[in-house]
């Protein structure tokens, strides 16, 4: 990704550390408010779900559906980082078969043409 | 396999022209350049950066013995790393899809193949979407943010407003420890339990990010 952007030495290193201290602060507090919440913490593992935080959330707004709407937002924001985990997962196969390190590397480091994007890899993944 | 490992030789060559580098290493033969450029159409690469950038770290600072193995080690774990991150990824929102059905519907059985039909489904729309909108990721990239803070402002006022009569109390929140998981004192339990908080501090994104792009 970062061949993709301008000053890329400068930027990214300032990107990351500002990235990792801003979402270990939104961790710590999602962490200490979920925590207030957990009032039934047996009940909580025992949830049919697989996921208690699912069974919080329910116990929380009173409502399974409002505990359902609440992890609603998680899985949309899940597909997004997904998105673009998956597209710096292309660029870094990309690059690695430009390197001749992957089998097929001819087929996969080959940019088409008309996309000029990375598609082949994207597909892969 | 052979071609392949005789093609990789030239993963280093091009870092001779580093000034860091405290060692002089032998330049490509400029027929294996060329027959490579034919063969990997490499003349098309995104923007005519140079190649070598995967392995730049291990290639560079390496013994001259060890840098082709430890170039194609380093490469193929991230390389592995990132797509089982991606694949982690799509397993945790097909379960959170069926983990909501099975809240929602008692009886709905939730069966491991229907959660992996929901991982298919999404792994195949965000293949698509990076394929065919790959220039409106930075665009995306913004939407995600917007909609990241959003959801967390979201999901904490809901949480302390609709809860509010029945929350624990502060010296139950940051005074209770328990030792749930069968350890044999309490203090093992607790180091048992930070193993996961640790993880999450690693910034594992972050290193896989470095290795890619330093």
């Amino acid at each position: 990704m970062a061949e993709e952007c301008r000053h890329a030495s400068d930027v990214i290193p300032k990107a990351m550390v500002l990235s990792y201290f801003a979402n270990g602060l939104l961790v710590f507090t999602m962490l200490i408010v979920y925590f207030f919440c957990l009032t039934d913490l047996d009940a909580a593992f025992e949830s049919p779900t697989g996921f208690p935080f699912i069974a919080v959330f329910a116990t929380s707004t009173g409502s399974p559906q409002g505990g359902v709407a609440l992890t609603c937002v998680l899985i949309v924001l899940n597909v997004f980082s997904v998105t673009n985990y998956m597209a710096a997962c292309s660029r870094q196969v990309f690059a690695f078969a430009r390197d001749c390190g992957l089998p097929f590397n001819f087929w996969i480091a080959k940019v088409s043409e008309h996309m000029k994007a990375v598609a082949r890899i994207a597909q892969t993944c | 396999m052979v071609v392949l490992v005789e093609r990789s030789s030239c993963i280093w060559s091009t870092s001779s022209r580093s000034l860091r580098s405290p060692f002089r290493w032998p330049r490509c033969p400029p027929w294996r350049r060329q027959l490579e450029d034919s063969t990997t159409g490499r003349e098309h690469t995104s923007n005519g950066l140079s190649h070598c950038k995967a392995d730049k770290n291990s290639s560079e600072f390496a013994p001259p013995s060890l840098q082709k193995s430890i170039s194609y080690i380093v490469g193929w774990l991230s390389t592995l790393s990132w797509c089982c991150g991606a694949c982690s990824g799509f397993f945790l929102a097909g379960s959170l899809i069926q983990g909501c059905i099975v809240e929602l519907h008692e009886s709905y059985a939730a069966e491991p193949w229907k959660a992996y039909l929901f991982i298919l489904c999404l792994a195949t729309v965000v293949a698509l979407v990076n394929t065919f909108l790959s220039r409106q990721l930075p665009r995306l990239e913004v939407i995600a943010f917007v909609l990241t803070i959003a959801g967390f402002v979201s999901i904490i006022v809901v949480l302390l407003v609709l809860s509010s009569g029945n929350v624990l109390s502060a010296s139950e929140v940051f005074g209770t420890f328990s030792n749930d998981g069968g350890w044999s004192s309490l203090g093992l339990s607790m180091v048992a339990g930070q193993a996961l908080l640790v993880w999450l501090l690693v910034g594992r994104s972050s290193r896989r990010a470095a290795d890619d792009e330093s």
